[in-house]
């Protein structure tokens, strides 16, 4: 096959990369083998565009099944330059659905297997490509074969928007505008379901960073759109909006003023108790809550709990999840403290928090190693 | 009635006055033909006149329509008394004779006289074919040979029609033995010569039809007829399983239903009139096709391929004009018949779906201009078909039938392409919202019937599409437009939405959305404010989990001034005068929220001018059902939050409730009678002179006439004796009362009516007042007894006598019953008494008759008597059965509001205001526990004379009731010594 491969002869290379994609896709690919044998190089060059288009099918999907591999193996396809390859791949004219969505399942692929990886798929300018593809599937009327080629996108684009650390903000924002296309989607059911949830997904890492990042989400309208997903009923969709609305109330005041002038409140309070998702919904829209109540200024702060904020912060104190029963310590704490400053006769919020038994769950969280401390401290200045 | 030219003359001169534009000779005319109809040998001379050539072809015709009505109802006269007036049935040998004439003479009539003697003949054979009347199939048959050997077509469809009507009992009864051997005789002698005339007519459309020019319609046009009419009778002779004969067959039929699928007559299919001929043979084709795919599928599969495939491109090409819709349907509903079947195989190979979705579904699911022009000229049949569900016949429905059927096994494909088409739709209308504003429509329609399931289950989400994120980014925003009546369609598309997924919609989106709502009442269009009202009248019945209903008083209490003014005002849009939706909602807002003095008085106010109005036409009796069940609930309610509200309600419904009395309006008495009733039980004695007024109206005769009147009379004669007793008690009235009630309790219809009365009288008065009139109305009793004793009377007469006990004593009601005929009183207990006791059912009478039996076991000194320890023994069994059986569920407190059913018209019944019901009262507030009560007053008694009960039990109680009754002591901790 090898020797095939190496042979000047066209057919005898076509057939051999054939054998070899195949070997590939089975269930215990020999992929060691293959880099072994020396014709990763091979694959690459196939992608020119003086190849056939199954010649170019059979190679990518073959350097697509080395990608998915471990570390090492994938820096074969990286190390012999497919990455350009793949890219002129994306970016040309002709229609060939198949190989476009090949092609881009393979760059996610490699940016998968670590950060480093993935800035190297970035530095190449990905983003393009996929973001034109996008724009241009999305536009009415859409076509149903094209439909499997957008997912495909949308699960690289989610993949090159992750991982720790982040991918540095310039890299990514221009898909801002795309992103916001998707999330009108309507309704998100079947791929285009998949495709959404992709894009809601991207939407929640992009909000975890600076005050510009988030800037950045606000300026590209996104807010009511985020409000209206926080009612649908899929409950994944939901979880990545509430994390990109808790992140967007982390933010500064004018920002978290924004989204909450979406009448953001409302939904919120209704996840909190809302018994239609799992539970990571409820706790979710409770850190939200908690987030803005640590992160706003004492007059959002009087809103919030005129809106009725506190009560979700006591029902999920106790809460088995570290994560949320610290966020809402530390949010009854900031509420607490605002109280202090803007009652100054009588901190009035204590009674609200006492209606819920508040103080009483927190009286539970005192033996705690991490939070016991703070807590006893609340009890001590603000406990009645 | 004797055949002769004086006959000849009455009748033909009769029908033809039936047939006068003039009212007088007209009416004269139809009456002589009541009367003559009576006599014998009436319909055999109607018969003759139809075939005497000399007469009149109108008279003739006349006589037609008038001889099958008269077969229809006395050929076999109904035996039901409600149904109406009796008829003298047809006797014998004139059914004979009748019998023999009427093949051939409807075979040589005219095709008008044809059809209406068709048509008789139909009723005939629906009761004699085929026991009775065994020469019909041979001379049809004989005539069918006949007629086909001169290519008789008129004869070969009077034939064939009368063959369709006369098997049609096939397609619907129930399988049972004498059925199928009618339909073995049918078919051993009928399936032979239909496969023959079906296929010489096939031959002969295939040589018209590629003759030049296509052969002219007027040959054409029976030739179609006979082919569908073979295909219908092909239909009701294979419903209920495959006959040898059809399956030796098969390629034969199937061979000739494809070629109808698949050729194009263009000379005839170039008139209106002429498609609509080869359409409905294509529509019969595909209910047979149907009827085999969902029978005899096996039997079938070799042709279903080709007929798939003749289908398919058959819808593709059916134009949106409604006169194919019935084409449509049937074809469409083929292929989900096939798209659910084990060959859904079709379906798969690439494109299938997407192609299917993009050229049947969506097309048929759009808008047309049909629908449009119902929309804006008839609301109400518009609502029918699209909210009710009686649209289970048209194209969008089917079509999402068939892209539902094609998702049982391909559902990812269907989800995808689903989502793409919505989209696309949604874009298109984005691009240009004015022009294309029938896409979103679209594409509502789309996702609201992929969603629910089919007709009459619950309300489901599928995955198909996802209803909570489809209702907030393309519901929301048309139910936030400022403009309530651009693009109406589109907006009662989303109303509808609204409603139908209302137990989805989470509360603080819906509870967002409520103002909305009600300014969508100020729409002009008829079916948007009505859709607005039903809306916000289905979401304030949505349960939570738990039965708790999820919109409460506080959640709208604010918004009900505003709310109620624009209900009022959208009553006065044209056409919505009296809009059932508008008043149902109305109904529902005045029993969910507070109703405070400030709401009462608009309301009553509104409700009043309104019910003034309707009743100098009473034309919608939904309508109006509505409206008194308002005016109940509103009284009912705002008087019990402020009783002195009461005063308020009177000054204004007096006026109307008094025109319904004195014009006799007759559809109102009932409710005029519940309503007077609710404000008498809501006063305080005394009660004022101009209800007195109304009192002795009551007590008159004639209101009682009507049947219908009755139980609202009883109703409202009970609110008058528990509220004014004293007054009952003068000028005779008592008399009246008393009177009343030996006329309702006489009869088997009416005596529980009668029963409440006596009840109430018992109750209410002093004993003193009705001791001298008991003689009186034991007598009444007794006589009903002994001539017309049904299960309801003696349960009735038992509760009565417990409730009598309970009131005044066992030592009163034996004497009083003894005064009438010595020791009447234990004839009657151990004859009646005792053994329908257990039978007596329901919480307060058990309890009432329960408590009454153990006291007279254990007070009366009849009963004391040791002569009478036999029957003490049998009592006491049986009282113990009684207490013994399982409890009854507990009727819960306020039970739901019923829905009336649509067909409520009340010329003939009563319908009962449901919030103008009486609360029931338990006479016997004291005894909490019958069965405590019982083993309390036997262990007293006992002790009295300890032993001597023991025996009594053990010698006269069921084993199983020994057994329970020393439970009982056990569980209260009372002994029997």
């Amino acid at each position: 096959m090898v020797r095939d491969m190496m042979s000047g002869n066209e057919s005898f290379q076509l057939a051999a990369t054939a054998r070899v994609s195949f070997l590939l896709s089975t269930e215990n690919p020999p992929i060691d083998v293959v880099i072994q044998s020396g014709v990763v190089p091979h694959f690459v060059r196939f992608l020119i565009e003086q190849y056939g288009f199954q010649h170019k099918l059979y190679s990518v999907s073959a350097l697509y099944a080395i990608g998915k591999g471990s570390l090492e193996q994938a820096v074969a396809v990286i190390k012999h330059g497919a990455i350009p390859m793949f890219i002129r791949l994306l970016c040309c004219s002709e229609e060939c659905y198949q190989l476009k969505e090949l092609v881009a399942a393979a760059l996610g692929s490699l940016a998968n297997q670590s950060p480093d990886f993935r800035d190297y798929v970035l530095q190449f300018g990905t983003l393009t490509p996929l973001l034109s593809l996008l724009d241009n599937h999305l536009e009415p009327p859409m076509l149903h074969e094209k439909i499997t080629l957008l997912r495909a996108c949308s699960n690289t684009l989610a993949i090159v928007c992750q991982g720790n650390p982040a991918p540095s903000f310039n890299q990514i924002r221009s898909a801002l505008p795309i992103l916001r296309r998707l999330i009108h989607l309507n309704p998100p059911v079947g791929v285009i379901g998949d495709v959404f949830e992709d894009a809601c997904l991207c939407l929640s890492y992009l909000s975890n960073g600076s005050a510009e990042q988030i800037q950045a989400l606000i300026d590209a309208d996104v807010c009511a759109r985020l409000v209206m997903l926080l009612g649908f009923s899929d409950g994944k969709i939901v979880e990545h909006v509430l994390r990109t609305v808790g992140n967007i109330f982390k933010g500064v005041d004018s920002q978290i003023q924004k989204i909450m002038d979406a009448h953001i409140i409302p939904s919120l309070l209704y996840l909190s108790q809302s018994d239609n998702y799992d539970v990571e919904v409820r706790w979710d829209a409770a850190c939200a809550l908690s987030n803005a109540a640590r992160r706003g200024s004492n007059e959002q702060i009087r809103f919030l709990v005129n809106q009725g904020c506190i009560g979700p912060l006591c029902d999920h104190i106790l809460c088995p999840d570290r994560k949320t029963s610290i966020l809402c310590l530390k949010g009854l704490k900031s509420v607490l403290k605002a109280s202090e400053i803007m009652h100054s006769t009588r901190n009035l919020y204590t009674l609200i928090i006492t209606d819920f038994d508040g103080f009483g769950k927190v009286e539970k969280l005192q033996s705690d190693p991490d939070i016991g401390e703070m807590a006893m401290k609340l009890l001590m200045k603000y406990g009645v | 009635m004797e055949w002769n030219p004086e006959t000849l003359q009455f009748l033909s001169q009769c029908f033809l006055h039936t047939l006068s534009p003039q009212p007088e000779p007209r009416r004269a005319a139809e009456s002589s033909l009541s009367e003559a109809a009576d006599r014998p040998n009436y319909g055999l001379a109607v018969l003759r006149l139809v075939a005497e050539p000399s007469v009149d072809e109108q008279i003739r015709q006349a006589a037609a329509v008038n001889f099958k009505n008269h077969l229809r109802t006395r050929w076999v006269p109904s035996n039901d008394l409600n149904a109406g007036p009796t008829f003298s049935p047809i006797l014998d040998p004139e059914k004979d004779q009748i019998k023999t004439l009427i093949v051939s003479l409807m075979l040589s009539s005219s095709p008008r006289i044809q059809s209406q003697l068709s048509e008789a003949l139909a009723v005939i054979g629906k009761h004699d074919f085929p026991k009775s009347w065994p020469t019909l199939l041979p001379e049809l048959i004989s005539n069918l040979q006949k007629a086909a050997q001169s290519s008789d077509y008129a004869s070969i469809n009077g034939i064939l029609g009368t063959a369709n009507s006369i098997f049609k009992k096939f397609r619907y009864q129930y399988k049972t033995n004498d059925l199928l051997l009618d339909l073995k005789y049918c078919l051993d002698n009928f399936a032979a010569p239909l496969l023959d005339i079906f296929l010489k007519t096939a031959s002969l459309i295939d040589s018209t039809a590629s003759s030049p020019g296509g052969g002219s319609p007027a040959t054409l046009q029976p030739l179609f007829e006979s082919q569908r009419l073979c295909c219908r009778i092909f239909y009701s002779l294979n419903f209920q399983e495959l006959p040898e004969f059809f399956e030796d067959h098969m390629k034969e039929w199937m061979g000739e239903f494809r070629k109808y699928l698949t050729t194009n007559y263009p000379s005839l299919e170039s008139s209106g009139d002429g498609l609509a001929l080869v359409d409905q043979l294509r529509a019969a084709v595909c209910e047979n096709i149907s009827l085999y795919m969902e029978k005899n599928e096996e039997e079938f599969q070799g042709y279903l391929n080709d007929f798939a495939s003749a289908v398919w491109s058959l819808l593709t090409n059916v134009s949106q004009s409604s006169s194919r819709d019935k084409l449509a349907v049937t074809a469409m509903k083929f292929l989900t018949t096939v798209s659910t079947s084990v060959h859904h195989t079709l379906f798969a190979s690439e494109g299938v779906i997407p192609q299917i979705c993009q050229s049947i579904v969506i097309p048929n699911v759009r808008l047309r201009d049909e629908d449009e022009e119902l929309f804006e000229m008839n609301y109400i049949e518009f609502i029918r078909r699209d909210m009710e569900g009686s649209d289970l016949d048209t194209r969008r429905r089917i079509a999402c039938e068939l892209l539902k059927g094609i998702a049982t096994n391909y559902k990812k494909q269907v989800t995808d392409i689903v989502s793409i088409q919505i989209q696309n739709l949604l874009s298109s209308f984005a691009t240009n919202p004015s022009a294309n504003w029938k896409d979103k429509d679209c594409a509502i329609y789309l996702v609201v019937s992929l969603a629910t399931k089919k007709a009459g289950g619950t309300l489901v989400s599928t995955d198909l599409v996802d209803v909570q994120s489809f209702f907030l980014s393309v519901i929301v925003p048309e139910l936030q437009s400022q403009d309530v009546n651009g693009f109406p369609m589109l907006k009662a598309g989303a109303l509808k939405f609204f409603t139908t997924f209302r137990g989805l919609i989470q509360k603080p989106v819906a509870f967002q959305l409520f103002p909305d709502l009600v300014r969508f009442l100020g729409a002009e269009s008829n079916v948007v404010h009505s859709y607005a009202a039903s809306c916000i009248e289905k979401l304030l019945l949505v349960k939570d989990e738990g039965g708790k209903a999820r919109y409460t008083s506080a959640d709208i209490t604010p918004c009900v001034p505003v709310l109620m003014n624009n209900l009022f005002n959208s009553l006065k849009f044209p056409e919505s005068e009296e809009n059932q939706y508008i008043m149902k909602c109305i109904l529902r807002v005045l029993a969910v929220a507070d109703i405070s003095s400030e709401i009462a008085g608009p309301c009553i106010a509104g409700l009043t001018s309104i019910l003034n109005e309707v009743c100098k036409n009473p034309r919608n009796p939904i309508f109006n059902h509505y409206l008194f069940e308002s005016v109940a609930i509103l009284i009912r309610r705002a008087c019990e939050r402020d009783a002195s509200l009461i005063s308020a309600f009177e000054g204004s419904l007096f006026p109307s409730l008094q025109t319904i009395l004195a014009n006799d309006v007759t559809e109102f008495l009932p409710y005029a009678f519940q309503l007077l009733a609710q404000l008498v039980e809501l006063n305080k004695p005394p009660i004022s002179p101009s209800y007195m007024q109304i009192f002795v109206l009551l007590l008159s005769p004639d209101s009682w006439r009507r049947s219908s009147n009755v139980p609202a009379l009883v109703r409202l004669l009970q609110a008058f004796l528990q509220k004014a007793p004293n007054e009952v008690n003068q000028e005779g009235r008592l008399n009246q009362v008393l009177g009343i009630f030996n006329m309702l309790v006489s009869s088997a219809s009416s005596d529980e009516q009668g029963f409440y009365i006596l009840n109430t009288v018992i109750e209410n008065l002093e004993y003193g007042v009705i001791s001298p009139y008991m003689g009186n109305i034991w007598n009444v009793l007794f006589m009903r007894l002994q001539n017309n004793r049904t299960v309801k009377f003696l349960k009735s007469l038992v509760i009565f006598m417990s409730l009598f006990l309970i009131k005044h004593g066992a030592t009163n009601l034996v004497d009083t019953m003894n005064a009438v005929q010595d020791n009447i009183f234990l004839v009657i207990l151990e004859q009646f008494w005792i053994p329908n006791l257990k039978l007596i059912t329901g919480a307060i009478e058990l309890k009432l008759t329960a408590v009454a039996s153990t006291r007279l076991i254990c007070e009366s000194p009849v009963l004391l008597d040791p002569a009478a320890a036999r029957l003490w023994g049998k009592m006491l069994d049986s009282i113990v059965t009684l207490l013994s059986r399982p409890e009854q569920d507990r009727v819960e407190e306020e039970p739901e509001m019923p829905d009336i059913a649509e067909n409520v018209g009340y010329t003939a019944t009563f319908v009962k205001l449901y919030n103008a019901g009486k609360k029931e009262e338990d006479p016997l507030t004291d005894v909490k526990d019958p069965k405590q009560f019982l083993v309390a007053s036997l262990a007293k008694l006992s002790a009295l004379t300890p032993g001597r009960y023991p025996q009594i039990i053990n010698e006269n109680l069921e084993p199983a009731n020994q057994a329970a009754l020393l439970q009982l002591c056990g569980i209260y901790n009372c002994q029997i010594v």
